[in-house]
């Protein structure tokens, strides 16, 4: 720190400066889909399992809870990860090569609370239809081919 | 010399003193810096201002980045990775600049060095 820099300081502790904002929301500036897309995932997965499992079972109710506890979480964490791509990364530039960039978001939002509700494959598997085309146009923003794929 | 006419302006109460936090300015910029604006100084493209955010309570520095034909002004941050700038909240009215930057007081960090 310089000697300026710190007589300055010892006045502004008498008589503070206003402030000039020049800080930022998101500093790691690191975004991918694939987080929405693992979350939906799961999401469908414990969705499967809770079709598939036998009620009749010894201690099926516990296994039931666990699974749509762990399905609304997911379903919640998929929202929150679509919201910080669509407010964060996506900028009002994007919307001239992405018009419908807007609907996509909230539709999948949407969608991912539909998930989170029901217990409905089809809805799952509408929900990892939608994020991944938000994959394809959040990694052809970017000038990048990453191919769609899923974990299981 | 330019850092005397600055100083004498300040002490005339010609310019306000502004403490500039955060990185969206780096490397022009470093937090902590201090800086002196001119309220009355017209920006043009290329002056760094400080501006009232158009969403939030807040004072913010930036640069402006152009100046559209409707007279409102696109600013940017230096800084473009991590700043919030236009690109976020679009162009902001004339009547949103608070002053332009006309001297650097005192940086802290290493570009001050």
């Amino acid at each position: 720190m310089t000697l300026s820099h710190r007589l300055l300081a010892a006045f502004d502790r008498c008589v503070p400066a206003p402030v000039a904002d020049a800080h930022c929301d998101g500093p790691c500036g690191v975004y991918d889909p694939s987080s929405a897309r693992i979350a939906a995932e799961a999401v469908l997965s414990m969705t499967k399992k809770i079709v598939d499992l036998d009620m009749s079972a010894d201690g099926a109710h516990n296994t039931f809870s666990r699974f749509v506890a762990i399905k609304e979480e997911q379903a919640e964490i998929t929202k929150r990860e679509l919201n910080i791509l669509w407010h964060d990364y996506f900028k009002p530039n994007h919307l001239e090569a992405y018009p419908d960039l807007h609907t996509t978001f909230w539709n999948a939002a949407k969608q991912a609370s539909a998930c989170k509700t029901s217990v409905d494959i089809g809805a799952c598997e509408e929900l990892m239809s939608q994020i991944e085309a938000i994959h394809n146009m959040f990694w052809e923003s970017k000038g990048r081919e990453v191919p769609w794929y899923t974990a299981s | 010399m330019n850092a005397v006419v600055e100083l004498w302006a300040w002490a005339r109460g010609k310019r306000r003193r502004f403490r500039v936090t955060g990185e969206s300015m780096v490397p022009t910029l470093t937090p902590e810096t201090y800086v002196l604006i001119d309220p009355h100084k017209q920006p043009g493209a290329g002056s760094l201002v400080v501006a009232v955010h158009p969403y939030k309570d807040i004072e913010i520095c930036k640069r402006v980045a152009m100046i559209q034909s409707d007279g409102r002004l696109e600013l940017s941050s230096d800084n473009q990775q991590v700043g919030q700038d236009s690109r976020h909240f679009g162009p902001v009215s004339p009547n949103a600049i608070v002053g332009v930057v006309t001297h650097v007081l005192a940086r802290s960090g290493p570009s001050g060095r």
